[in-house]
């Protein structure tokens, strides 16, 4: 009588353990379903949307030893929509108050662009990207415009598969409002965090 | 013997109830349904000797309250000044009045949605209103009599637009959080002008504003 009790028991805990395994890889990949799992969804980051913010006022104030006045760049928000490995994105920013035309530094920024993003390390936590962009701006007192391309490459940080950071330099070719070529390149001066919807 | 069924119930039970990840509902990021805020940006700036540069959001408190997932939000700051100086100078005398108020609020709905057991991040809408009133009067007396002037100026001003959000939960009654918003503000001012006893000038003005704020202050969040 012992040894079918033993037998049972053993089996429940089995089946136990079994059902806790399955419904925890459940919930492990409810968050990223769809990686890995189909050929035209290579990255944990094919059709997402993600949204970044640029948060450089904000860290730039919690940094101790950055005293000076900070520039956090044109770009203010950033959205993007992934397919299979690239992605259509938006880049705004603007500031029209009394106050900054009266500094003289009222600005509209305004991009479309292509994005595709390379993982660097196997675990996909940093990755760089590479874009184009049709960039549109307006910046100054006078409204000097600019109209062009813009190129840009950019390195980001994984902190989850939900939350990551990003910087960006870009190289922009194009015309000003007075008809004269422009060429400019422009460092990274912004941290974006960034947040991924699925 | 009797109590095999039950013995192997709970051994089955017990490791389903186990293995049940938490999964972060915003009822469980949220388990209260009112939240104070403060901003406390410029504490984190003095007390702790990090960058003094206070360009911050003008609103000192906030208050959200927690309808599932979403959340009605709103935000008040109220700021009063009131001055005055009397200077003496070869035995005349100037006095100068100035009663500042300025009082500013906003409200707005905003949806969540949960990233991980601690980070949040919400999007919504908000409208905005401005009432300044700025009364200012100098009475000067220069051995020939009193001269006062007295400016009153009265600025309306309302505005509208979307807002974004990411909130880290400390724990179930504590969060930090931070924000950008994308207004447009349109006010109205209204300066009437006397000067002695001539009859008073009134003057109209308007300004308008888009303006995309950038996270700039830090806000601490109590729930209860």
């Amino acid at each position: 009588m012992k040894k079918p009790i033993i037998t049972i028991i053993i089996l429940f805990l089995y089946l136990g353990i079994a059902i806790s395994q399955e419904s925890k890889e459940k919930v492990d990949s409810s968050v990223y379903a769809e990686e890995d799992q189909y050929e035209d969804d290579p990255y944990f980051w094919s059709y997402t949307k993600e949204i970044g913010i640029n948060f450089t006022p904000l860290v730039s104030k919690l940094v101790p030893f950055n005293l000076g006045q900070n520039d956090s760049g044109l770009i203010g928000l950033r959205w993007k929509k992934y397919y299979s490995s690239r992605a259509f994105r938006i880049n705004f920013g603007a500031n029209v108050t009394n106050e900054e035309i009266d500094n003289g530094n009222p600005f509209i920024y305004l991009a479309f662009g292509v994005e595709k993003r390379y993982p660097i390390t196997k675990d996909k936590k940093l990755a760089y990207t590479s874009a184009w962009d049709l960039a549109f701006s307006v910046e100054g007192e006078d409204g000097d415009g600019f109209f062009g391309i813009a190129k840009g490459y950019g390195f980001e940080y994984h902190i989850t598969k939900r939350i990551f950071l990003s910087t960006e330099a870009q190289m922009n070719l194009g015309i000003s409002s007075d008809n004269v070529i422009k060429v400019q390149f422009q460092l990274p001066t912004a941290v974006f965090v960034n947040v991924r919807l699925y | 013997m009797r109590f095999l069924p039950f013995l192997l119930m709970f051994l089955f039970t017990s490791n389903i109830v186990f293995s049940q990840k938490e999964t972060t509902s915003i009822q469980s990021f949220y388990p209260y349904k009112n939240e104070i805020g403060i901003n406390f940006t410029n504490v984190l700036g003095n007390v702790l000797s990090l960058n003094p540069n206070n360009a911050n959001s003008p609103y000192g408190l906030t208050y959200r309250r927690h309808l599932g997932k979403k959340s009605f939000r709103s935000a008040f700051s109220l700021q009063v000044n009131n001055e005055k100086n009397r200077d003496f100078e070869n035995g005349f005398s100037v006095t100068r009045t100035i009663n500042q108020t300025t009082s500013q609020f906003r409200i707005g709905l905003e949806k969540h949605i949960v990233l991980n057991k601690r980070v949040l991040f919400s999007y919504g809408f908000d409208i905005l209103g401005k009432v300044m009133t700025d009364n200012s009067s100098v009475q000067d007396n220069n051995g020939f009599g009193n001269v006062t002037f007295t400016s009153k100026e009265t600025t309306f001003g309302g505005g509208a637009g979307p807002m974004l959000r990411l909130e880290f939960k400390i724990s179930d009654r504590l969060f930090i959080s931070s924000e950008s918003s994308l207004y447009g503000f349109y006010s109205s001012t209204t300066e009437n002008l006397e000067f002695g006893n001539q009859p008073s000038e009134q003057t109209k003005s308007s300004d308008s504003n888009i303006e995309l704020l950038l996270p700039q202050s830090l806000f601490l969040n109590i729930s209860f």
